[in-house]
Formats: structure tokens, sequence, C-alpha cells
């Protein structure tokens, strides 16, 4: 088996659609919707978040035959949250202004379920240069939604983009008003929600399936007295 | 999964934690000046804010040097104590002393012909420190233009006095009442006061950190009424 054969890539393709930690596994859902304001701090994030994802399970997954059982969320929570300390540290050094905006979020990857769920259903069990192309693959996976999510927001909220300014001032004299809607926090739930839609319409496997079993539970609860 | 003895287990989470250790310090270490570079530039971005000056961080350091005349350390009775820099002063340490000996920060500015004198001010909020800068006019009353800001207040509610739309109440308040004693400003909540000159509208839902501001604002100014009054003359 070839370095480059696409076997080998699917640990890092899968994530970005068909096996999306947040539209497929509705992982990351909370800092989703906190820092998908404006397009930068979600790059940030989302770059700090594969960064994370990425070496946590190359680490773990280096380690994963010495890691006692008994002790193993310990160490994965060790790894993660030393990982995650020393992002928030070179944020704070290199991109301060935007530290600040994403203030406790990055902290809070700690928390992100996406890693610990990574750690234990892939590291664990996978040699390290699979467990760490998933990890960067579930990373950005979970980037490329707060991205989608993050340039809306900020396009019809904030009419920037990046904060550049990128609808023109003619729209806002003929009566074009920024919607502000767009800047509060369920409107990213909506957005994630609909993005989900559009992904899940599309495998009409899926979507069947789900809707079979739906009306099978149905029937079971009324019709088969 | 092998069976590992508790000594192993006890050997590998040591080592671990060691091995982290050394990999946080170390990044903590290298990484500290510039972060206290970024911080200094914070800092003087605030000042310079309370009067009005917008400043990205690539040159809020010339402009700091166009604007800010001086730094000045002065003591409650209102002499100017040599050879100590407002910049190096720990307000949190400074607000703990007794009046005699505390030391009090101030710069002195100047914008578009007129001079203004900024205070940083320290306190405590709800959950944690708030501080910020109060620029004051030349009259050494009428508050010019604020900043504040806060560790951990809760967002949408205490955090809102980070905010330009609640700090942009406190320009143009005096904080001399007419027979020139020393009011401060008061935030209280709006509908219960006439409005007037020593009082802004406090944050709906966040009344603690509110209070913990009105405090601040008054134990921070206070003690330097004797060099406003002194100052205020000439």
């Amino acid at each position: 088996m070839s370095l480059f054969s696409s076997k080998q890539f699917k640990p890092l393709s899968e994530p970005l659609l068909t096996n999306n930690p947040v539209t497929v596994q509705v992982l990351g859902i909370c800092s989703a919707l906190a820092v998908t304001v404006k397009l930068e701090p979600a790059l940030v994030m989302a770059l700090s978040v594969a960064a994370v994802t990425g070496f946590s399970n190359l680490i773990i997954s280096c380690i994963r035959n010495f890691i006692p059982n008994s002790i193993r969320i310990i160490v994965q929570l060790v790894v993660i949250s030393s990982l995650v300390i020393i992002v928030d540290q070179v944020l704070k050094a290199y991109a301060y202004e935007v530290s600040k905006q994403l203030s406790v979020y990055v902290g809070l990857i700690i928390t992100n379920c996406i890693l610990m769920g990574r750690l234990e259903a892939f590291a664990m069990a996978n040699r390290p240069i699979p467990s760490f192309l998933d990890g960067i693959g579930n990373g950005l996976g979970y980037g490329i939604i707060l991205v989608i999510v993050a340039s809306f927001r900020e396009l019809f909220g904030s009419g920037t983009l990046l904060n550049y300014k990128v609808i023109p001032d003619c729209f806002y004299e003929f009566g074009y008003s920024n919607n502000s809607l767009v800047i509060l926090p369920p409107m990213a739930l909506i957005l994630v929600g609909v993005i989900i839609w559009i992904q899940r319409a599309g495998h009409t496997r899926f979507s069947i399936k789900i809707l079979y079993s739906i009306i099978r539970g149905l029937l079971k609860a009324f019709g088969t007295k | 999964m092998k069976n590992f003895s508790n000594l192993y287990i006890f050997c590998f989470s040591s080592a671990l934690v060691l091995l982290v250790a050394v990999a946080l310090s170390f990044t903590s270490l290298t990484l500290s000046d510039k972060q206290k570079a970024n911080i200094e530039t914070e800092r003087k971005q605030n000042i310079l804010l309370t009067l009005g000056i917008a400043s990205a961080a690539s040159d809020a350091e010339a402009k700091y040097g166009q604007y800010i005349r001086q730094g000045v350390v002065i003591k409650t009775d209102g002499s100017v104590v040599d050879g100590e820099q407002p910049e190096k002063l720990d307000l949190k340490k400074e607000n703990l002393k007794s009046p005699e000996e505390r030391l009090l920060p101030l710069y002195l500015a100047e914008k578009d012909g007129k001079t203004f004198v900024v205070i940083p001010v320290r306190g405590a909020g709800l959950w944690g420190p708030i501080w910020g800068n109060v620029a004051l006019a030349d009259d050494l009353n009428t508050v010019y233009g604020t900043t504040f800001d806060h560790q951990g207040e809760t967002p949408g509610l205490g955090a809102e006095i980070a905010t330009g739309e609640f700090q942009k109440q406190f320009q143009q308040k005096k904080i001399f009442d007419d027979a020139h004693h020393f009011v401060s400003i008061a935030v209280e909540k709006s509908g219960s006061y006439t409005a007037n000159n020593h009082t802004v509208d406090a944050i709906s839902g966040g009344t603690l950190t509110s209070k913990g501001l009105e405090d601040m604002l008054r134990n921070s100014l206070e003690p330097y009424q004797t060099y406003f009054s002194q100052h205020k003359s000439n």
C-alpha cells in the first residue's frame, strides 16, 4: 500500500463531508454558536481546533500502548488541556485582538466533544499517521461549518467579510439594512440546522432510513394493539 | 488491553505530568515577553481611547507619544513623587494602602491645544476585577471620555460596561457639584433619579457590576481631590 493511496486519506477526507462532526455527528454545536458572529475569530477557532484535534490524536496514538486503561480518560484530558493552553498562549502572543474576541471559548476547546470522541473512537485504536490525519480532518470538518456559518452571519449581520465592507453603500441608500437577528446566537443554530437539512436531503438513503424508522416507531406505538 | 500494575500507573502519570509541566512552562516563558508587550499596547490604546483617539496595535505607540505629554505619580496631598513611573504602579496594591502612603498615577495629555488628565482606575466588579481610565477636561471636573474593562463579568449583563454605548454616557458628566464638593459619578437605576450631571444609567441585570463601577470611580478619583483643587486655580 503506497503512502498516498486514497485509503490513507480517508480519515482526512471523510469528516469533511460524509462524516462531518458538526452536521452528521452533531458535536461541538455550542462553540459553533458562540464564535461565528465574525469570520476572523471563526477562522482562528477552526485552525485552533484542527491543531488541537490533530496533535492530541497524534500524541495519544503514539503512546496508546503504554496508557493504562484505568486512567486513559485522565491521560487524554491532560494531553488535550495542555495543547489547548499552548494554543491559548500562542494566540495571546501573536493574535491578541482575536484572542480577546474568542475569550473563554479557546479554553472551552477542552470540553469540545469532538476531541474526546476522536481520541476514544480513533486514536486509541489506530496508528499515529492515520490518527493525525483523522484529527486534522475532524478539526477542519468542524472548521468548514464554522466558516460557512460565520461568513453568512458576518455578511448579512454586519455587511462585511473579514472586516472588509462587502455590501456597497448604495444598497443602504436604497433602504437595505443589516439584519441584527443574524448576529444573535439563535440564528447560528438555525443556520446549522439548515446545513444539516441540506446535507441530509442529498443523502436520500440516509434520510429515508430515518423516515422509515420513525414510521415504524409510530406504527408500533399506535397500530399493533 | 494489558493489565498494568499500580506502580506502573503511578510512574506513568508522574512522568506525564512532569513532561506536560515542562512543555507548558517553556511555552509560557518564551511567549511572556510578547504577551506583556500586547497588554502594554492595549493599555496605551485604552488611554488614547478616553481622548477619543482610535488606534490600531501598530500605530498605538506612535500616537501615544504624540498625545501623551507626561506620566506623573502623585500623593494624596497633591505633591508629585519624583522617580516613579505611572506605568509601573500596581493599582491593586495601591488601593489597599493607607491614604498617606498611596501613590496615584495620572497622565497629562494634549489634544488640539487642550490639556487633559487621564486617570487609571481599578476596582471590583461582581466576579472579578474591573478597571479603566477616566479622562478629565482641563477644568479637572468634566469627564471627557472613559474606558472600562473587566475580567469575567457576565456577558450581556455586567460585561456591558466594556461597550461604547455605556461608556458614552459618562461624557460631559461632572465629578464636582456646584459648590465644589466631590460627588463622583453615580450609576443609578433609570427612572429612580432625575437626570443630572452626576449620574448615569446603570445596566439592567448588572446591578452589582454597576455598583462596583460606581465604587471604583469614587474610591479612585477621591484621593486626587487635593491635586485637582491645587491645579484648577492655576
